[in-house]
């Protein structure tokens, strides 16, 4: 095991080094060094924000410049040929790579957490979706498909392409969901995975209950209600397919078998003597015409509108 | 609205005229020469021609036009605009970005950047709908009393909602280029100010219309009004911090509120009751939201001990407070208080190189401290009914255990985990045997879900990637019906691609089955036992190819299945309450649902300077109840197809100016909904031009 490191301890190696103080002078070979071999690599990252953060030395990165992020790479401008810098963002040094990003990005809570997410874990570096420091991001609309995708990238979050895209390029199994007849918004600037999924960190972090994220948009559907219908105060995911559903309303099922799965149906007022004659337009129609308030009410404790 | 739009393209045009011509100069000379202002401008305006809800739906909504007639009407839709201002040097100092993803919805951010570790943002979403024209031609005999009402009561304001939101945050680091620690690394402060003004009930996008119509071939005296008026301000602020005690150590704070301001609705079910007995039986039935307040604090801790461990510990209280007054019932307010509480903490252990051990733990708690009880006049209580429909849930309470395993070898990943959770409820009201006359599920007290799950994935080589991943769930108890007492789940995706990134394909494929069958619906007279059975189906598979530098195609196909079985019970209810029969009406009483995707997709340079964009997509999907012994009616099932087939054009007429034509046909066919059916044309044009 020489050349693959797990991401854990490559991050508590990038933050080791911090505890053991700044490395020796002569290990860092200077970024003039660096600019002699990669000329246009230097130009671009002289345009890209990072390169102010470099020059200045964030919060505890480690070196300066092009060594801010590539690490002590002495050794490299001296043999470049056969030694790599401390850090080359490669492939099977996702560890060491996302540790170089966190090192300055660690006061930032939404990423923070990344090194110990699912993601990271699963070897997804920092640089699978965010472009590189090296590329000037470009302010183009993307062009892409019509239908209002085509949506221009946003300056400043270097992500490679809009990040709706990029989280179902290894999502794919999500893909069709946003194509049904009821989803939610993906796409066209209204809404991204982030704006319901933290991919910097696990759900296991998430200190509150499941339906806090639903609530910051469906504020009405919060309550707290006189009259709750207990799975939507507890978990919105009881009934609906935030991703997208064939039927209305993004439920699993359609009404009325989306309620009659969990509940019987009283014949007093319903009336469904099934295979009799007695079957009444409750089965006819969706329970919500009548029970309007389902999610929850203060006046009417059959949650009738 | 027309005011709106008018000055959103005003305010773009002059941003765009004030643009510094010394950048532009600069700008063409390519990008090896960096400017320091950069950005785009982007118009694109949109001609479309629909009919049915399904097209009226998908142009984004626009609801401000009278366009059933054809292509009629010029509307705004994709427009951008970015200005990005660099300093000297390639720090970033100012940010304007303004996008127009529908008709009538700006969104404007503007991002300065004062000094190192010292930035504001400030974000501004207007988004304007129209009712009126949102809703569809009622059938004969019926009508909308959304449309009814407004114009008895207010014939020249028209049916709308618009929401408008405000946020500003502002971020200081103190010590942001300063090495060693530095006890205070940020302060965030954050203020939000989000209105909704308008008409409810109301569905955001892609939803549907019905909730506004008196349905075809219905009752109308069984339906009532739902034009309640909407005014809320919800304000939110707070303050964050991030703390270094030590180079190991990293604390976060954050203190937080929120407070809702609900305006009582001026329009009500009561308001349609006095005009029409006949329509509203329930005249008391209003659903509106009462105030609130929301404040809290949370704090997280990253303590790391050598070189190997790391602890995270967090916590988090939480409170909601609401005053409720009921309009319509005197003196009938009452208070009601919500708290949340959550603490966890998770301990990361890098076992070797290549192993790494996570173990977590997690204590939350809701807890409705309302007070409860019955009030002869007046309502200082949450309820005045003893006799409820629902179980109230008082208090509810989890505890989780937890922990992984990661072992990464050459090329692949495994990991394994386990997870445990003891919930406990405690309900104002029992479940069970009284919850059958009123048509209820059993709900139990206690869920003891265990999961236990492996995932693999390797990236043996840059172009091949693959992931794999099954959990196995088991409960002793569970909540409700819908939470199964077992589960398998499986999935598992797998990408090729060519050396260079431009050909490839990947697979995907998910399979879920769970199950409950622990549930019965009983009373002394007799028992019927429920079930939860589901099978849950997707495959797809997508490829992409170039051809050279200047074709490229890309297509995809997904195919999603949900297979649901049930049992439907009824319940014999008899005015003397206690004696009621729960039957199995139907064994076999199930649902069926499933989609196909396809999307086809191509970029053809056919010129240096021109680029084709065709594609193609179709969505199949169709639904419903199977049941060999219910009556059904087409409104349970689903069936509707869409085909939509479109071509764009890139002209690039200089470096800086690309010229865009597009073309879009789509179809909606609905066989159980008619009224959904319906085709859309849309033609759109513009130009993007880059500074």
């Amino acid at each position: 095991m020489t050349h693959k490191f797990t991401i854990s301890l490559a991050v508590a190696l990038v933050l080791g080094l911090f505890a053991a103080g700044r490395l020796p002078a002569q290990d860092y070979a200077g970024s003039q060094s660096c600019q002699g071999c990669h000329p246009d690599q230097a130009k671009l990252f002289e345009a890209n924000v990072h390169f102010k953060a470099a020059e200045q030395r964030r919060f505890d990165a480690q070196g300066e410049g092009c060594e801010s992020c590539h690490g002590p790479s002495k050794p490299h401008a001296d043999d470049p040929v056969s030694k790599k810098p401390a850090v080359a963002f490669a492939k099977g040094e996702e560890g060491r790579s996302n540790g170089a990003c966190i090192a300055c990005h660690r006061t930032d809570d939404k990423v923070n957490g990344y090194s110990r997410s699912r993601h990271a874990q699963s070897r997804v570096a920092c640089v699978d979706c965010h472009a590189s420091p090296h590329s000037k991001v470009s302010l183009l609309p993307a062009r892409t498909a019509f239908r209002n995708e085509d949506a221009p990238l946003r300056v400043v979050r270097h992500l490679k392409t809009p990040s709706a895209d990029l989280c179902l390029s290894c999502h794919t199994d999500l893909r069709g969901r946003f194509r049904m007849p009821y989803r939610h918004p993906l796409g066209g600037q209204a809404l991204a995975c982030v704006s319901c999924h933290n991919p910097h960190q696990d759900e296991t972090r998430q200190a509150r209950q499941a339906n806090a994220k639903c609530f910051s948009c469906h504020e009405d559907k919060r309550g707290p209600w006189a009259y709750e219908h207990p799975p939507a105060t507890e978990d919105c995911a009881s009934c609906h397919e935030p991703h997208g559903s064939v039927a209305p309303g993004m439920l699993k099922t359609a009404q009325p078998f989306q309620c009659l799965s969990c509940h019987s149906i009283a014949e007093d007022r319903h009336g469904a003597e099934v295979g009799g004659a007695r079957f009444s337009r409750a089965l006819f129609s969706r329970c919500t015409a009548c029970h309007g308030a389902i999610h929850g009410s203060h006046e009417d404790r059959h949650f009738k509108k | 609205m027309k005011t709106e739009r008018s000055r959103s393209r005003l305010t773009v045009a002059a941003i765009l005229a004030a643009l510094p011509a010394a950048a532009q100069q600069q700008a063409a000379a390519g990008t090896a020469t960096l400017s320091p202002v950069s950005g785009y401008v982007r118009v694109l305006p949109r001609l479309y021609k629909f009919s049915g809800d399904q097209g009226y739906l998908q142009r984004y909504r626009a609801l401000d036009a009278p366009n059933k007639a054809g292509i009629d009407r010029f509307l705004e839709t994709a427009n951008g605009l970015g200005i990005f201002v660099a300093r000297s040097g390639g720090g970033p100092l100012l940010e304007l970005q303004h996008v127009n993803p529908f008709p009538l919805n700006d969104q404007w951010l503007l991002r300065y950047w004062a000094a190192a570790g010292v930035r504001f943002d400030v974000q501004w979403n207007d988004y304007q709908r129209g009712f009126d024209r949102y809703l569809p031609p009622t059938a004969p005999s019926t009508f909308t009393y959304a449309k009814q009402f407004n114009d008895d009561s207010a014939r020249d304001d028209f049916l709308r909602r618009r929401r408008s939101d405000f946020r500003a945050v502002s971020r200081w680091e103190p010590s942001a280029f300063k090495s060693g620690p530095r006890v205070l690394r940020s302060v965030e402060l954050e203020f939000e100010r989000a209105r909704r003004i308008g008409y409810r009930q109301f569905n955001w996008m892609f939803g549907i219309p019905e909730d506004l119509v008196v349905p075809v071939g219905t009752d109308p005296a069984r339906w009532r009004g739902r034009t309640e008026d909407l005014s809320q301000t919800v304000h939110r602020y707070g303050i964050a911090s991030t703390l270094s005690f030590a180079k190991s150590n990293l604390i976060r704070l954050r203190f937080f509120g929120e407070q809702f301001d609900m305006r009582p609705a001026s329009f009500t079910n009561a308001d349609v009751a006095r005009r029409d007995p006949r329509v509203n039986t329930q005249p008391r039935t209003i659903n509106f939201i009462p105030d609130n307040r929301i404040f809290g604090g949370e704090v997280s801790i990253e303590q790391k001990f050598g070189s190997r461990v790391t602890l995270l510990v967090d916590g988090l209280l939480e409170e909601l407070k609401q005053a409720s007054f009921a309009p319509l019932q005197t003196a009938s307010g009452y208070h009601s208080t919500i708290r949340s509480w959550s603490t966890g903490a998770n301990l990361f252990v890098d076992l070797t190189e290549a192993a790494w051990l996570e173990a977590f733990t997690r204590w939350r708690q809701r807890k409705n401290l309302s007070q409860i009880g019955q009030a002869a006049a007046g309502r200082p209580y949450l309820m005045t009914d003893r006799n409820l429909s629902t179980p109230f849930v008082r208090e509810r309470a989890e505890t989780i255990l937890g922990g992984s395993l990661t072992h990464s070898i050459k090329g692949a990943t495994l990991r394994a985990g386990v997870r445990h959770e003891r919930g406990k409820r405690d309900f104002l009201r029992g479940t069970g045997e009284n919850a059958v006359p009123e048509g209820l599920t059993v709900y139990h007290p206690r869920s003891t879900p265990t999961d236990l799950w492996v995932s693999v994935s390797g990236r043996p080589k840059k172009q091949l990637r693959w992931a794999a991943r099954t959990e196995f769930r088991t409960a002793g108890e569970t909540y409700a019906l819908n939470d199964p007492e077992r589960r398998i789940r499986v999935r598992g995706s797998a990408t090729l691609a060519s050396k260079s990134g431009n050909t490839g394909a990947s697979v995907s494929f998910g399979f879920t089955d769970e199950r409950n069958d622990q549930f019965a619906l009983q009373s002394r007279l007799g028992k019927s036992p429920q079930l939860w059975d589901v099978r849950d189906y997707s495959t797809g598979v997508q490829g992409w190819f170039s051809a050279g530098s200047r074709v490229q195609f890309q297509g995809a196909f997904q195919h999603l299945l949900r297979d649901h079985a049930a049992n439907f019970v009824a319940t014999d209810v008899r005015r003397w309450r206690p004696f009621v029969v729960p039957s199995l009406a139907e064994e076999g009483f199930g649902y069926e649902g499933s989609a196909k995707v396809l999307s086809l997709g191509a970029s053809l340079a056919v010129h240096d300077r021109l680029t084709l964009l065709p594609n193609y997509s179709l969505a199949i999907a169709g639904g419903g109840i199977v049941s060999a012994k219910t009556p059904l009616r087409g409104y349970s099932l689903i069936d509707n197809d869409h085909n939509s087939v479109g071509i764009g054009a890139d002209c690039k007429v200089s470096e800086q100016v690309l010229f865009h034509l597009r073309y879009e046909y789509s179809r909606y066919n609905d066989q159980a909904t008619p009224l959904l059916a319906g085709r859309l044309h849309g033609v759109s044009f513009g130009l993007s031009r880059v500074f």
